[in-house]
């Protein structure tokens, strides 16, 4: 059976893969851990007093400390497979489609049987106790879900 | 881990159930085939005329036992091989709030519901008990739609 595992940097997707690898997996599971994060915000133009700049160097600045930061947490998550002797295919993107496309766009190309995620991430709107993501994937993916909550 | 595999009639729920024992089983699982039934529903047509509709009442209080055995025979059946797998039916007047205080009680680990069961509204994708489950369940809740 093949299992995507929707992480972000959020408690709850760390507490949500743990589950799954303790309570969940089997050892002929074959293991896709997924991550659409959000592309930085870009500065189009700087007004200095010389007139209207291109900030091409705060731009580099900018997606050089992204793609750090996708880089280490995307380690975050191969050193947990490689800690249990779990193999796993780790897709870690930047992207501009919402989260939840995305998720299900993976679920679909990689042909997984079912997906894991937590039931909010790191969402600004904490009144909801279903996060947009969570609730997105469930109406639209066409295998089962498995939804964790904290 | 302990799992709560809440049914209904529906094909959908019996899929999930044969589902979950096909791919996320594991031996030392205890397992409980759930099921919150309704209270019969008597038309309140019935009542009009002044007189207790006996005769109705009986007929759906009836209809309602049989469904509710018949539920009941069929899962016993699906888990007679299963050693550590038991029936937990109980009566609520609302299921889905039935279906989470049970799973409560249970102190289960892990839900397993279909999508949508037997419910009439067809148009939505996911189904009033499955989302109000998702939404109160303090455990883990696996949402089955094939």
């Amino acid at each position: 059976m093949k299992v995507l595992i929707a992480v972000d940097e959020s408690d709850i997707a760390e507490k949500t893969f743990e589950w799954y690898l303790n309570k969940i997996h089997k050892p002929d599971n074959d293991i896709v851990v997924s991550h659409a994060g959000e592309p930085p915000h870009l500065p189009t133009l700087k007004f200095m007093s010389e007139g209207a700049v291109f900030p091409s160097d705060e731009i580099k600045n900018i997606m050089t400390q992204s793609n750090k930061k996708l880089e280490e947490f995307k380690n975050k998550y191969s050193l947990k497979c490689a800690e249990k002797k779990i193999k796993c295919k780790l897709m870690f993107q930047l992207s501009d489609k919402s989260p939840g496309e995305t998720i299900v766009k993976i679920a679909n190309e990689e042909a997984c049987d079912v997906i894991v995620m937590g039931t909010r991430g790191l969402g600004a709107v904490r009144r909801t106790i279903l996060g947009s993501v969570s609730d997105y994937v469930i109406h639209h993916a066409r295998i089962p879900v498995i939804i964790c909550p904290k | 881990m302990k799992v709560f595999i809440a049914v209904d009639n529906s094909e959908l729920a019996e899929k999930a159930f044969d589902w979950y024992y096909r791919e996320l089983h594991k031996d030392g699982n205890d397992v409980l085939v759930a099921h919150s039934a309704e209270y019969p529903h008597i038309g309140s047509y019935a009542f009009l005329g002044g007189q207790l509709p006996v005769e109705e009442i009986h007929a759906a209080s009836a209809e309602a036992t049989r469904k509710y055995e018949a539920l009941k025979e069929k899962y016993l059946k699906k888990i007679e091989d299963q050693q550590s797998a038991k029936i937990f039916f109980e009566v609520h007047e609302k299921p889905a709030e039935g279906l989470v205080k049970m799973a409560e009680k249970s102190h289960c680990d892990f839900i397993v519901i279909g999508s949508r069961g037997l419910g009439a509204v067809r148009r939505t994708i996911l189904g009033s008990i499955s989302d109000y489950v998702m939404h109160h369940a303090k455990v883990p809740v696996m949402v089955f739609h094939k």
